[in-house]
């Protein structure tokens, strides 16, 4: 009766069209915020990913400090958090309101000690500060718009560059910090300015497609790079720990690397055409690894040994996922559907996620589900009230789709292909092969569906479950029409795999157990959730069911033992969705892969109570 | 919010800092460039009588200004508190105040450490005993 995380498969970045994402790296390690959760995504390997939900408004930027043992993150409320990467526990070291407004950077001292951190403030844009006590060690001053990114000279004397909307950079002396001088170099916002790992140099790049660089010690501008210019707002510039060159990223969707001493561009990559691929972030990751962010949120990597193009791309969930579902096909693969209308499919054995290919949903998937035989395709539908068709393999989706008369609750789907829609205006609809073959007008408001053989359920929000026998045609009352047990709306609703037990959770919290073949209620024990319970999958041997729910909790559930669960405590901030068994269920232990808000999938491994 | 895109001339930056840190300047007074383009500082001061600084600042012209104001506040010692003023003279011309009004923030915002915010039209807002009042009120 233990549970273990094994593994988390990331979520990529949130971007925001016009505004730079600032990414970072340490190690073989980059960081990144989506949402609320700081991602620390571990490029090799990306099941050893990290995510950390310490921060109560979105997360802004993070960094880890050149010595490696802190991370310092900021957020959209000004406040920065100083904790542990170390240990398993991510020990919060400081928390630190700074500024008023969102942080757009930070960056670390040299010595790890001095924490820089900048934004959009009142009466400030810019606060220096020590990282453990958070006294203050400097005044960050010349500003008089949003600052968008700060750098720190790594070595004796201590320089630090900061640079905004203002369209101004202003240099200062440490230690403490304090005004020196302002460079007035770029015509328009200035994106990012960064110190060379060497301390000699620094760049600034800017909205007016300029890349200027700077002596490091006095701050005089040296030179402009002229050669090749970018067409397109520079939004994130980065240096190879060589300090020779200098790559940087732009919204005219290319990449280019500078050879710093010869001031001449060596490669342009060119990512793509259209708003999806411009470049909102880089940075250096290893001696020859570079990465660059699109505006899709796909990481591209490029080996900046070879040219023409990335080397590989990493594909994620930007928004919280919303539903989980297998592929029955393969079994090394599972899809899970996103709010922002897209479905990606994990390989278990790499923690990859690649995006399904094709025309997607335009907004929030609320259901997912996939025909329990291998070649009936899987199926979606969201909040665009349109059904549409995955093939098979969960590699794309099928060029054709249907529309639905009112919004979608859930689905579901038979061995037959046929598709069961439960939708806000009191109707249930049939579809296969898009096409529409029943409609079910009810009494009630529809909430959830499953399908099992013949036997359509159908939760409704008075608190029931109704029960209807499907001949290929229509849909017919079944001998016992309702089964009753939830005290409130049923949100979820699932069969066993061999056909005997039917889950039923329901917004209150609390799962009722059905026998499907005496059509009563086994228990209603399994009432641990406090919120809404928004997934159930059962285990292949049916003796085990884990249900995922709103409190962030994860319980597992013995069929044969209802007083026991498993529980597993805040396994997705700020609530899970969908929950699925992904291997054994067979005897002793399990894998469960759980997945909500923050994006990120985890995957447990879980051995079951001795019986 | 409204700017007008004036900038600030690096040396204001400069005096101001001089003026938190160096404890020697009283005051600084700034103005716009004759070409409009700019705001520089017109003159820095260490006189520490106010009648001084008050004198400084024209009957027809809009001005910019830092002060550093010392205090003894009853029972609870010396006190200083450094001020922005915005000198916006109903004898100025319309242009020029309006110009003022929306170019304040570029100078105000790159200035860290000011405690009060003064906006002066006539002699009376700006005179020793209403600041006074104004600061005082506070700790």
């Amino acid at each position: 009766m233990s549970f273990k995380q094994s593994a988390l498969y990331p979520s990529n970045p949130v971007t925001e069209r016009g505004v730079a994402t600032k990414l970072s790296a340490s190690k073989d390690r980059i960081l990144y915020a989506n949402g609320k959760t700081v991602v620390i995504r571990d490029l090799k390997n990306p099941k050893n990913s990290i995510s950390y939900n310490g921060h109560i408004q979105n997360a802004s930027v993070a960094r880890i400090s050149p010595s490696g043992y802190y991370c310092a993150s900021g957020d959209a409320g000004g406040t920065v958090r100083v904790w542990d990467v170390v240990g398993e526990e991510q020990t919060l070291k400081g928390e630190y309101k700074v500024i008023s407004g969102r942080i757009n950077d930070l960056e670390w001292d040299g010595e790890s000690k001095r924490i820089i951190a900048v934004g959009d403030g009142k009466d400030k844009f810019g606060h220096a500060f020590m990282m453990d006590s958070g006294t203050s060690t400097g005044v960050i001053s010349g500003h008089f718009k949003a600052v968008n990114a700060v750098s720190i000279r790594h070595q004796r004397p201590f320089r630090a560059a900061t640079a905004g909307d203002d369209t101004g950079i202003i240099f200062h002396q440490g230690v403490p910090y304090k005004y020196d001088k302002s460079i007035k170099t770029h015509t328009k916002f200035v994106q990012d300015v960064r110190y060379a790992p060497s301390g000699e140099i620094f760049a600034s790049v800017g909205s007016d497609y300029k890349i200027f660089l700077y002596d490091g010690k006095t701050g005089d501008t040296i030179e402009e790079l002229l050669e090749s210019p970018h067409k397109g707002s520079i939004m994130a510039c980065t240096w190879s720990p060589d300090s020779k060159s200098l790559a940087t990223s732009s919204a005219d969707c290319t990449v280019k690397l500078w050879d710093v001493e010869t001031r001449k561009a060596i490669t342009t990559w060119v990512v793509g055409n259209g708003v999806d691929f411009q470049q909102v972030g880089n940075t250096w990751n290893g001696e020859h690894d570079l990465v660059s962010l699109s505006l899709s949120g796909d990481l591209n990597i490029f080996d900046v040994r070879t040219g023409d193009k990335p080397s590989r791309i990493i594909q994620g969930p930007q928004k919280p996922i919303t539903a989980i579902t297998s592929v029955p096909s393969s079994s090394d693969t599972f899809l899970a559907a996103t709010a922002d209308g897209r479905v990606l499919s994990y390989s278990k054995s790499t923690g990859d996620s690649t995006h399904v290919r094709g025309v997607h949903h335009t907004s929030l998937i609320t259901g997912l589900a996939s025909s329990p035989t291998a070649n009936s395709g899987i199926f979606s539908t969201g909040f665009d009230d349109r059904v549409r068709e995955i093939e098979s393999d969960g590699i794309a989706f099928t060029s054709a789709s249907v529309s639905l008369s009112s919004q979608p609750k859930s689905l579901a789907a038979a061995e037959d292909g046929s598709v069961f829609v439960a939708e806000i205006n009191n109707s249930v609809e049939v579809f296969r092969s898009n096409q529409k073959v029943f409609d079910l007008p009810t009494k009630y408001t529809p909430s959830a569906v499953a399908v099992k053989g013949s036997l359509v359920a159908i939760g409704g929000e008075d608190s029931k479950v109704h029960l209807y026998q499907w001949d290929g045609k229509t849909l017919k009352d079944d001998v016992t029409p309702i089964l009753q047990g939830n005290k409130a709306v049923v949100s979820v609703l699932a069969f066993s795999p061999d056909g005997k037990l039917l889950a039923s959770g329901d917004s209150s919290g609390s799962i009722s157990l059905f026998n499907v073949q005496e059509r009563k209620l086994i228990t209603s024990r399994w009432s641990f959730h406090s919120a809404r319970v928004n997934s159930l999958s059962w285990t292949a041997d049916s003796k085990h069911c884990a249900s995922g729910s709103l409190d962030t909790h994860v319980y597992i559930w013995s069929v044969a033992k209802p007083m026991k669960n498993i529980a597993i405590k805040n396994a997705g901030p700020r609530g899970v969705n969908g929950v699925l068994w992904i291997d054994g269920g067979e005897g002793k232990t399990g894998q469960l892969v759980s997945s909500g808000a923050d994006a990120c999938v985890k995957v447990w491994e879980v051995t079951f109570h001795e019986t | 919010m409204a700017s007008s895109g004036i900038g600030v001339h690096p040396g204001c930056l400069q005096d101001y800092q001089t003026l938190q840190l160096g404890k020697k300047l009283k005051y600084i007074i700034f103005k716009f460039s004759p070409d409009n383009k700019e705001i520089i500082t017109e003159k820095t001061s260490e006189s520490d009588k106010y009648d001084d600084f008050i004198a400084d600042l024209p009957e027809d012209q809009c001005r910019y200004a830092v002060y550093d104001f010392h205090y003894q506040k009853e029972g609870a010692g010396q006190r200083n508190k450094v001020c922005f003023f915005l000198w916006n003279p109903d004898a100025a011309t319309i242009k020029s105040r309006m110009l003022t009004a929306s170019s304040k923030d570029a100078l105000r915002k790159s200035f860290n450490g000011i405690h009060f915010d003064i906006q002066g039209s006539d002699y009376s807002e700006v005179s020793y005993e209403s600041v006074l009042e104004k600061v005082s009120k506070s700790f």
